[in-house]
């Protein structure tokens, strides 16, 4: 292997704060999933839920789930919604993507007839999971003070529990 | 493969379960284009002689001895004599190969373009319609020329080679001394009556050279130049575009140079999928040129093979952005660009705060003023250089400053989210496929070329995924240092080694996906909308 040299840029106050934006996005919640799903859909492995130091009310869940039933599930990002206890969604939105993505179509310019169901696909607005296969999820919701955290995602068919810190 | 490049890849392949090979084209619905070989082209020159057509108005000899002085007055006035022709297609349809047409003062608003309908009923028919929904085939473009376009030069007589046979190497350029003495005007936005998607369309028009005018006011491309084997784009000023104002697609053998750009809902220059030299050649130069005032100065889905140099790209939401996450490009994933000698400054432009949401998402398309930029791609405001996705491209001694949120910002796109290429001219998609081997070399970062400090929020980020990206000479303000994140950046040649990145750094990008001018202006976890502070 080559050797790697290293370049250690200025301690400045802007790389510090850089420095403390990565320190506060770390996860906020990695323990075991002790909820139980309700429907199709489970995780594979807890989500994590990450917090930026610029968006302090903001929280986003990456996770990956399942199809564990035996009959294909088709869900819209839109339906997809962090729900508090009382069933009451949090403002926010999900995709089914891991990553930054560009759709194909400029968004106030549809094809007659609307997207295609690829396209919908492919920038995560849209799922269609076979049986027993998984895809990204990521889910954001900005906090309300005064208002408790959200404890599960709800996805219409069903809901996935989110995990507690 | 490492357990955590191997977690990162079976998620990223659950993507691809989900993920259908999409339509095939790029911003707007195109058909399915092709590389030239550029061994049969070459970058045009410009040509002071040859046969020429003149293109003049009824004012023309009030505006040339009003604006113009000295053997350009003299001139323009001997060729008011040559006139033949009201409008621009005129000459064009009259043109043979190698003409030039030579276009005096005057505004062009090319109005026999502008009565044909944008569903021409001449062009109906299986022969007309290309692969997918809603977009066109050549054909269409050479049956309708003025369908979708002001001014359209189809070269190609519809044999299967697709390279130009007649309207070859032709020049159209203005005589004034100004760009702005010719103006070529489309009618504007959306459904309004006469809008064209392009002003200029040079559609397999190899040898293409147009020169010396301003135009505005198209509703997708000012410039649009497509499977076209050697171009020159040269001293023209494109603004108000509703979302591009030159766009280079799947060409070759080509220059911009001395062009300026503003006011564009997307971008003023892309050179999109662009040249496959695969770092072996640079096939498109961009050069002596200013892009300021749009939602991004200069961006490239598949940029590739692009050198950029000696230009500076100011007072956009992003100065310059490069990917491998639009389906449809032929040539992803991005590879090979290089820059050299830029400006890239002041990339702040607040495009994206409240009050520009709700005026663009209120004002129906048609009633906007096309000066007020409304944004129609997402990006970081306050970012110079942002490489989404991309290999092998070199960032060399570039003066990058005043970039409220980051100077540079490296992240990964997974292979997957780009699909399969329909047309086979892309490398089949593999997740980690980005981000390798960019180098950042000898860039003057957070001072300006009078030697103040105009810092940027963070000179250098980077998700810190892939292997072979370095930094090396870099400086700060007095030669100093520059700041990062990661704070520490590995140097060149050898560079990182193989990583899947930051998960934190990642997770923060997904939410900003999910931006919509007209359902989800504020993603909720994205921070990209919100200008930052300026940093002291």
């Amino acid at each position: 292997m080559p050797s790697r040299a290293l370049v250690r840029s200025a301690p400045r106050r802007a790389a510090l704060g850089a420095a403390f934006a990565l320190a506060a996005a770390l996860p906020l919640a990695c323990s075991d999933d002790r909820g139980a799903a309700a429907g199709d859909l489970v995780w594979t492995k807890p989500p994590k839920v990450y917090r930026q130091a610029t968006l302090p009310r903001d929280r986003v869940l990456v996770g990956t789930i399942r199809n564990d039933s035996l009959r294909p599930v088709k869900v819209a990002a839109t339906e997809v919604r962090a729900v508090d206890a009382e069933g009451d969604a949090v403002r926010g939105n999900a995709t089914f993507v891991r990553g930054y993505i560009h759709p194909l179509y400029p968004p106030t310019r549809p094809p007659a007839g609307g997207l295609p169901e690829s396209e919908l696909e492919r920038t995560g607005r849209q799922l269609r999971l076979e049986p027993g296969k998984t895809a990204p999820l990521s889910v954001a919701w900005r906090l309300t003070p005064g208002r408790e955290a959200p404890v599960r995602i709800d996805y219409g068919s069903g809901s996935l529990p989110i995990p507690r810190r | 493969m490492n357990p955590a490049r191997f977690v990162s890849a079976a998620l990223a392949a659950a993507v691809l379960v989900a993920a259908v090979a999409a339509a095939a084209a790029y911003g707007h619905a195109e058909r399915y284009a092709f590389f030239p070989d550029h061994r049969l082209g070459e970058v045009p020159k410009y040509r002071t002689t040859g046969k020429a057509l003149v293109v003049c108005k009824s004012d023309s000899e009030r505006r040339i001895r009003r604006l113009l002085r000295g053997a350009a007055e003299r001139r323009n006035l001997r060729l008011l004599d040559r006139c033949r022709f009201r409008h621009i297609q005129a000459a064009v349809n009259r043109a043979h190969s190698n003409y030039r047409i030579l276009v005096l003062p005057g505004v062009y608003r090319e109005e026999p373009s502008r009565r044909v309908p944008s569903d021409d009923p001449r062009c109906q028919g299986d022969e007309y319609e290309a692969e997918e929904p809603g977009t066109k085939t050549y054909a269409y473009q050479r049956d309708c020329p003025n369908s979708q376009n002001l001014i359209a030069i189809t070269g190609d007589d519809g044999d299967p080679d697709r390279r130009c046979d007649d309207k070859c190497n032709l020049q159209i350029e203005g005589t004034g001394q100004r760009p702005r003495h010719v103006r070529i005007v489309g009618a504007g936005f959306g459904t309004k009556g006469g809008a064209k998607l392009n002003l200029f369309r040079a559609d397999r028009a190899d040898g293409i050279v147009l020169r010396n005018f301003l135009v505005q006011y198209s509703d997708f491309n000012n410039v649009y130049v497509i499977e076209t084997n050697g171009f020159r784009l040269e001293k023209i000023v494109s603004r108000w575009s509703r979302e591009y104002g030159f766009l280079s697609f799947v060409s070759d053998n080509g220059v911009y140079n001395r062009v300026k750009a503003y006011g564009s809902g997307d971008s003023g220059i892309y050179p999109g999928s662009g040249p496959e030299g695969h770092c072996q050649r640079y096939g498109i130069e961009v050069k002596n040129s200013e892009s300021y005032g749009n939602t991004i100065g200069w961006s490239g889905s598949a940029g590739n093979g692009v050198y950029t140099h000696d230009s500076s790209f100011h007072h956009n939401s992003a100065g310059i952005t490069m990917d491998s996450f639009s389906s449809g490009h032929p040539g992803e994933p991005q590879d090979c660009s290089k820059w050299e000698r830029n400006r890239i400054y002041s990339n702040n432009a607040d495009l994206f705060n409240d009050q520009r949401d709700a005026y663009c998402k209120n004002t129906p398309i048609e009633r906007r003023d096309p000066r007020r930029v409304c944004p129609t791609f997402q990006v970081p405001v306050g970012t110079g250089i942002l490489t989404a996705g991309g290999n092998g491209n070199i960032f060399r001694r570039n003066w990058i400053y005043d970039n409220w949120r980051h100077g540079t910002m490296l992240f990964w796109v997974p292979g997957e989210l780009r699909g399969e290429d329909p047309t086979g001219q892309s490398a089949p998609a593999r997740t980690y496929e980005t981000s390798h081997e960019n180098k950042y070399i000898g860039n003057r970062m957070g001072i300006r070329p009078d030697g103040r400090r105009d810092p940027n929020g963070v000179d250098f980020w980077w998700d810190e995924e892939g292997r072979g990206n370095c930094w090396s000479n870099n400086s700060g303000p007095r030669g100093g240092a520059f700041t990062s994140d990661p704070m520490t950046l590995f140097t060149c040649p050898a560079g990182s080694p193989d990583s899947p990145g930051n998960g934190q750094k990642q997770a923060s990008l997904f939410a900003c996906a999910t931006w919509d001018p007209e359902t989800n202006t504020d993603p909720v976890g994205c921070d990209w909308f919100k200008r930052p502070a300026e940093p002291r």
